[in-house]
């Protein structure tokens, strides 16, 4: 069915392509050899905007060499711009009256800035100047060059807000692309990591920076990273989730097929895993690929936490998962179908609960749901301190009001909040926000054919599933295809030291990533043998 | 025009909407229209050929559950309703005359039988009960002694508001701690009844008359408290009627053959003095049966080890100072034992009826006799059967004391 619908799309996606898109506009030619007409170009091709700063200064023998400065107000540091090229400019020297011999002697002065280049196309100039470099243009000379001055506002570096963990580095990925790549270099110094970047959105000209452990990474997939990427031909990027739109494999489905972080840490652990980051500029989230099944119930704090403890708390999520899939749809069929599986207590208990209520369960669960996801999502939006308003009104709402007012039984009170919680312990909100809405369906299922409808649901699903692929690893590996080396560090995390190998579908490159034998132990004979002696020694 | 592939894409897309939508109601019941019956009674009626069928239907709205503005204590939280029908499946259908809600089974509990009808036969009254898929093989049979199931449905207990968990109760109480109840339900019943050379065997139960003065003083002011049930041994059945019953010891005999005692207290004499007793606990039991031909009679030997512990003992006496009475009370253990099981033996053969299956396992080690010998005759032959007894009584500990207290005079 699903393959109808995508059939259906894609042809009418072939339709449209060929018609006309959007033309951007782009300044052609070199530059001009005459100050005045750059200057014009530059002016029109900004629009006169506001932010464009233009200085005219003269400088030479008696001040015959006359050049342009230009940059974007706000993008670059000024004091930059004023000690390293103006001064520079200014600086030339007054034997020079020759426009040539003065730009070659600038360009070797204003080396002492960072990142200096010589440009001769008026279209890369501009490109460099709306990036925050600064341009200088020299009457006379067809060339110019742009320095590195960029410096602009920026959030300091914060914990992550959707992924905060008790144990583990505070820190979090920032809207700035450089800033995040120094958060990924300051964790991993050796210089297998590597970061390639390109420009994606033909007016928006996104930075996009691809990381990957050299020599790690399986090199297909980093190609095929790369292959996806260029693909994208569009006029913006908003954040990385467009991108993430442009690349998923499975663009159909509920579930994603990247993961999205903005930890660092978690982003460096699956590089050496031998996948591959996505870094985009303008947003903290970075994509990583390939991403299946388990590293969605996954936790980067697992990895701090004793081994027990992680796996144990995975173990949590697991079940999480599932409450928050079936739990009520479970309830639905069982008090409507299968009232001979609880216990005699229990099933009286239940009756007299719903003793009174107007709607059979299906419907007293589905308004529920509802209710629920829209306080959820109305405290999610509303500024903090409105919020707290609303979780309070919503707590009275659904805990109280609901069934003083015949309009849902306690239990399914109980039901419906469970679920909540249980889906808020899922820590990837893509993954948790698609099962949210698979539990409708499983409710209307369960509603309509009880425990026979949840059978067939989770069949389709699981079918639906083993399906999946990412960047041609299988989503839900290693549980199937089953890897038994993979399940160490799957449903449960084993200790560090049995961690030896890598994930067989990512990071065959390298199959291991430490020496074995690290198992801590008692100190053989002969080793404490050693330790007696030298202690021996010492005492004398 | 639209495309064949087109309208095969929506009929795809129909498929599951229609399946959840088409599917009627098979059997979707929301759970408060259904009427949970927690335990059922069969007599017969007052029509000639017909069966009453009486329910204890549960009223959840009285249970007190939820906000507690439903449930008073005052209110009984179940209802007992009786009809009538040729078949059981016709009475229960006939319920709906009655009852709002419909009847539902897999949480009946109990067949209560009584002692009138049993007599005449309760095999056609089961079937329906394994026939339907609602209830369940794991329901207790119980008979009530001189009285109509009816009656024994309207019993109630002081410290269970539902009669039915109170009989579980019991029950659970009189199988773990007691040992004097049979173990069998509906299934174990009905394969007895099948099986050659085994009889059935049920819950015997009776109600006991409330006393006059009783006074119900605090919350319960329940204004008729009929009378309460109590379990007292087990109902005997030859084929499918009842023949007689088994008292509590004779019930034990019976579990202590059958290998199905879990504890209890066996009473012995003290060695030595006249009119003091020790009580055993009963800890771990074991009972194993072997019939055996000789001569063209049977004979029956019946092994059964038996741990106890001392749970009390009256007067005095130092079991480190006199050693030797461990043994000799081992011995009276063992009597007491012994005596039972022949009580149970005799009964049974008196009744004509084959509980123990002593014939059922003379078919499983010799089949070729058994059909050659005995099985026209098994009836005349079990009354003749020999049966031997050897018990291993063992005493495991004596609480915390091996010495009583002496009191001084």
């Amino acid at each position: 069915m699903l393959g109808m619908l995508r059939r259906l799309l894609s042809r009418r996606m072939r339709r449209r392509q060929g018609s006309g898109q959007a033309e951007t506009s782009s300044v052609e030619g070199r530059i001009s050899s005459k100050l005045p007409v750059n200057r014009e170009r530059i002016k029109a091709a900004f629009g006169n905007s506001a932010d464009l700063v233009l200085r005219n200064l003269q400088a030479g023998a008696q001040g015959k060499i006359s050049a342009l400065v230009v940059h974007m107000d706000g993008l670059v540091d000024k004091r930059q711009v004023a000690e390293a090229v103006i001064e520079q400019i200014t600086d030339i020297d007054l034997k020079w009256d020759n426009p040539r011999q003065a730009y070659a002697d600038l360009k070797v002065r204003l080396l002492s800035a960072s990142g200096v280049e010589e440009v001769d196309s008026l279209d890369k100039f501009i490109t460099h100047v709306a990036g925050g470099h600064s341009g200088v243009l020299i009457d006379g000379v067809e060339k110019g060059l742009v320095c590195d001055t960029r410096g602009w506002e920026q959030r300091g570096i914060d914990e992550p807000t959707t992924e905060a963990t008790v144990r583990g580095p505070k820190e979090g990925f920032v809207e700035a692309l450089r800033t995040n790549t120094s958060l990924l270099r300051r964790r991993i110094m050796g210089s297998q990591l590597w970061i390639e970047e390109m420009r994606i959105g033909r007016i928006s000209r996104t930075r996009v920076a691809i990381a990957h452990i050299a020599g790690v990474a399986n090199d297909k997939i980093v190609q095929e990273v790369r292959d996806r990427l260029r693909r994208i031909d569009v006029d913006a990027i908003h954040e990385s989730g467009n991108i993430e739109e442009y690349i998923e494999d499975a663009p159909f489905s509920l579930f994603p097929t990247t993961l999205r972080t903005e930890r660092p840490d978690k982003v460096t652990g699956a590089l050496l895993e031998g996948r591959v980051a996505i870094l985009t500029d303008g947003t903290p989230f970075v994509l990583i690929v390939p991403a299946t099944f388990t590293m969605f119930l996954t936790s980067t704090e697992d990895y701090y936490e004793r081994y027990f403890i992680g796996s144990a708390l995975r173990l949590l999520r697991v079940a999480s998962f599932f409450i928050s899939l079936t739990l009520p749809s479970l309830y639905v069929a069982v008090t409507t179908f299968h009232q001979e599986m609880l216990p005699t207590p229990l099933v009286l208990s239940i009756a007299a609960q719903r003793e009174g209520i107007p709607f059979p369960a299906v419907i007293e669960a589905l308004l529920m749901e509802f209710v629920f996801e829209t306080l959820r999502e109305a405290g999610v939006r509303l500024p903090r301190v409105v919020g707290q308003a609303v979780s309070i009104i919503g707590a009275l709402v659904i805990g109280d009001a609901a069934i003083r007012a015949g309009l849902a039984s306690p239990a399914m009170i109980m039901v419906v909040a469970f679920t909540g919680i249980a889906s808020f312990a899922t820590p990837v909100f893509s993954l948790a926000i698609g099962v949210r809405l698979l539990r409708f369906l499983m409710t209307v299922l369960a509603g309509a054919l009880g425990l026979f409808g949840i059978v067939a649901g989770m069949f389709a699903l699981l079918i639906h599933l083993t399906c999946l692929r990412s960047f041609g690893v299988p989503f839900l590996e290693p549980l199937a295809p089953i890897v038994f080396s993979d399940l160490k560090d799957a449903l449960l995390r084993a200790p560090w030291w049995a961690l030896r190998t890598r994930p067989q579908f990512t990071g065959k490159k390298a199959p291991t990533r430490q020496a074995p034998g690290l198992r801590p132990r008692p100190p053989s004979p002969e080793e404490e043998e050693v330790h007696h002696l030298v202690g021996e020694e010492g005492g004398k | 025009m639209v495309g064949k592939r087109t309208l095969r894409a929506a009929a795809l897309l129909l498929v599951p909407v229609v399946m959840a939508t088409a599917t009627g109601c098979w059997n979707r019941r929301e759970i408060e229209t259904i009427g949970f019956v927690l335990a059922a009674g069969v007599d017969e009626a007052q029509e000639e050929g017909k069966i009453q069928l009486t329910v204890l239907i549960a009223k959840p709205f009285a249970i007190g559950a939820g906000m507690g503005t439903h449930g008073t204590t005052e209110e009984k939280p179940f209802w007992v309703v009786s009809s009538t029908g040729y078949t059981v499946f016709e009475a229960v259908r006939n319920l709906l005359s009655q009852s709002p809600r419909r009847p539902f089974w897999a949480h009946n509990r109990f067949i209560v039988v009584g002692e009138e009808f049993a007599r005449k036969g309760i095999g056609d009254v089961l079937d329906l009960f394994c026939r339907d898929g609602e209830s369940r093989l794991r329901v207790w049979i119980v008979v009530a002694k001189g009285a109509k199931a009816s009656d024994l449905l309207q019993t109630e207990f002081e410290l269970e508001r539902m009669p039915p968990e109170g009989a579980m109760g019991l029950l659970e109480a009189a199988r773990m701690g007691l040992s004097t109840v049979g173990e069998d339900m509906l299934n174990d019943f009905l394969q007895r009844l099948e099986g050659e050379g085994i009889d059935p065997i049920a819950t015997r139960a009776e109600i006991v008359p409330r006393p006059q003065e009783f006074d119900i003083r605090g919350e319960l002011k329940r204004e008729k408290i009929g009378g309460s049930l109590r379990l007292t041994g087990a109902a005997v059945f030859r084929n499918d009627r009842l023949v007689g019953w088994l008292n509590k010891p004779e019930t034990r005999g019976f579990n202590w053959i059958t290998g199905k005692v879990r504890s209890g207290i066996i009473v012995i004499e003290k060695p030595g003095e006249e009119g003091k007793f020790i009580g055993l606990e009963i800890l771990r039991a074991k009972g194993a049966f072997k019939p055996e031909v000789k001569d063209g009679r049977v004979t029956v030997t019946v092994k059964i080890e038996a741990e106890a512990n001392v749970g009390d003992i009256q007067g005095f006496i130092d079991l480190f100072k006199s050693p030797e009475l461990w043994a000799s009370m081992e011995r009276r253990m063992a009597t007491v034992i012994e005596n039972e099981v022949l009580a149970a033996v005799a009964k049974a053969q008196e009744l004509g009826s084959d509980i123990f299956g002593f014939g059922a396992e003379l078919n499983r080690r010799d089949p070729k006799k058994w059909a050659s010998e005995f099985r026209d005759r098994w009836d005349e032959e079990f009354r003749d059967i020999d049966v031997q007894v050897e018990v291993k009584a063992k005493l495991r500990r004596s609480g915390l004391v091996l010495r009583s207290t002496r009191i001084r005079k």
